[in-house]
């Protein structure tokens, strides 16, 4: 199994946008069902605070973030990125404005371009556009409380932000395509959490130099995202924010060895499939070598899977926390 | 890369092309619906659905290769279901050289499944994108009910 994470991280282009047949009809009702409840909210939420003004400035963006999606960089491996845009919309004009911006892009994708399925658009939107947004916003409010209000602790901030955004995006797809029981959870996550840790680099680096160059030429614009939630002790409540992410993100990825102490790490196909014609089928005699090696070097192999996801993503989590409580103790 | 919204519709004077927008996106959802339905590894019903797609692209007069090309789109995330194959208990049928692995009945069955109801899925969202123009069919969704924030924020991409 950990040669097929492998090889699958390699091969594998960003497969954040999903497409129709790879998750069951359940799993996607309740995606589109979640995401118009959260999209419905978020148009009342802007609704009291967009002006007629920017409403231009929010189709602006996103025809930024759908030009900027096309745009590929190559990732370490043979693989290639490209920006999702979530995070940046998230801190240039608040969490739900960005929710809206990134459910238009992703439903322009869908429709037009067949970037990502239909039937999948309720997941798509949540994965890449309710997810990101919310994990960018927090995640900058709070880095850039330790940071401080210079323009390199907007840097950082806007990195950190960039990065988790996308890990947490890939986090659910992965989580979404093992409900469906289209992918184990014990491959699926530790191979998304692989590439989009990767990937989510080239996403804090532009998230970060497009807030270094917006911070120079229109400082007003950073304020506007601030502005959204004024009225509340965001400060605090961001940091909070920042904290219950990464632990989700761990928990997520804590689940895989876990999955994987089951023989074959399957519950759902299991359940579908049944274990009744593996045991009565005569034709074991086909392959000699089979019966034996295969259910403990699958065990090992999906135990294995699981720990390597769990060191990338602990080990990129503990260095941004690191940064963090650093940059807190110099500063206070 | 796809360069610009404009350049997805395909210009014709077909059936498809006149029909209303909004019958063509709620036709083109209930059938990628449809076809999310069918239970993994019943051969008959994709053949037919097969037929019913192979039918919409000839009644929309739309080009062969673009659909085939366009379709290609789903190919490289067919990788996240391949691991099927091996993890799904059931009948042997192979027995991948070096890893050890084996491929099982079952486990085929359903990789090859999800790979048609993607295939077949995303050539029904090209032919509703190819032969519907954008305007037309931000305009549907408008009369559909999509709320007018979202609606106005289409019409500025």
């Amino acid at each position: 199994m950990a040669h097929l994470i492998l090889a699958s991280s390699f091969l594998s282009p960003p497969a954040l946008h999903i497409p129709d047949g790879f998750l069951s009809l359940p799993v996607a009702i309740v995606g589109w069902l979640l995401a118009a409840v959260i999209v419905r909210w978020a148009l009342r939420r802007t609704g009291e605070h967009l002006g007629e003004r920017q409403v231009p400035l929010m189709g602006v963006l996103a025809a930024f973030i759908f030009a900027a999606q096309m745009l590929n960089f190559p990732v370490a491996g043979g693989t290639s990125g490209h920006l999702l845009g979530g995070a940046l919309a998230a801190i240039l004009m608040g969490p739900w404005t960005a929710t809206l911006i990134m459910t238009c892009v992703v439903a322009v994708q869908a429709l037009v371009f067949q970037d990502g399925g239909l039937l999948a658009l309720g997941w798509n939107t949540l994965n890449m556009g309710v997810l990101t947004a919310f994990t960018g916003y927090f995640v900058y409010r709070g880095a850039r409380r330790g940071f401080g209000a210079s323009q390199a602790g907007s840097v950082g901030a806007g990195l950190a932000a960039g990065w988790l955004s996308v890990m947490v995006g890939a986090a659910a797809t992965a989580v979404e395509l093992a409900a469906s029981g289209t992918s184990p959870l014990s491959v699926a996550l530790p191979a998304m959490a692989g590439v989009h840790a990767l990937i989510g680099i080239g996403e804090g680096l532009i998230t970060a130099s497009a807030l270094a160059l917006i911070g120079r030429s229109r400082p007003d614009l950073l304020q506007a995202g601030a502005s959204s939630t004024a009225g509340r002790p965001a400060a605090a409540r961001s940091a909070a924010a920042l904290w219950v992410v990464l632990l989700l993100a761990l928990l997520l990825v804590a689940i895989s060895p876990l999955a994987s102490d089951r023989p074959d790490g399957l519950e759902w196909v299991a359940k579908q499939e049944g274990f009744g014609d593996r045991a009565l089928d005569p034709s074991y005699e086909v392959l000699p070598d089979y019966s034996a090696p295969f259910v403990e070097n699958q065990t090992a192999s999906t135990i294995l899977a699981g720990v390597l996801g769990v060191l990338v993503v602990t080990g990129a989590a503990y260095v941004v926390g690191q940064m963090r409580r650093r940059r807190e103790r110099t500063q206070g | 890369m796809h360069a610009h919204l404009a350049d997805q519709y395909q210009a014709g004077q077909s059936l498809a092309h006149q029909l209303d927008p909004r019958v063509k996106v709620v036709a083109a959802t209930l059938l990628i619906l449809l076809l999310n339905l069918t239970p993994a590894g019943v051969w008959p019903a994709y053949l037919l659905l097969l037929a019913v797609v192979v039918a919409l692209v000839i009644f929309a007069e739309i080009n062969w290769w673009l659909v085939l090309r366009r379709s290609a789109l789903v190919l490289p995330f067919a990788l996240a279901a391949a691991t099927l194959i091996f993890t799904v208990p059931g009948r042997p049928i192979w027995r991948l050289p070096v890893t050890g692995w084996t491929a099982t009945l079952p486990g085929l069955t359903r990789f090859i499944s999800i790979l048609l109801k993607s295939w077949l899925s995303v050539q029904v969202a090209i032919v509703l994108a190819a032969s519907t123009r954008f305007a037309d069919l931000v305009w549907a969704l408008q009369a559909l009910r999509l709320p007018a924030l979202l609606v106005s924020t289409f019409s500025f991409m």
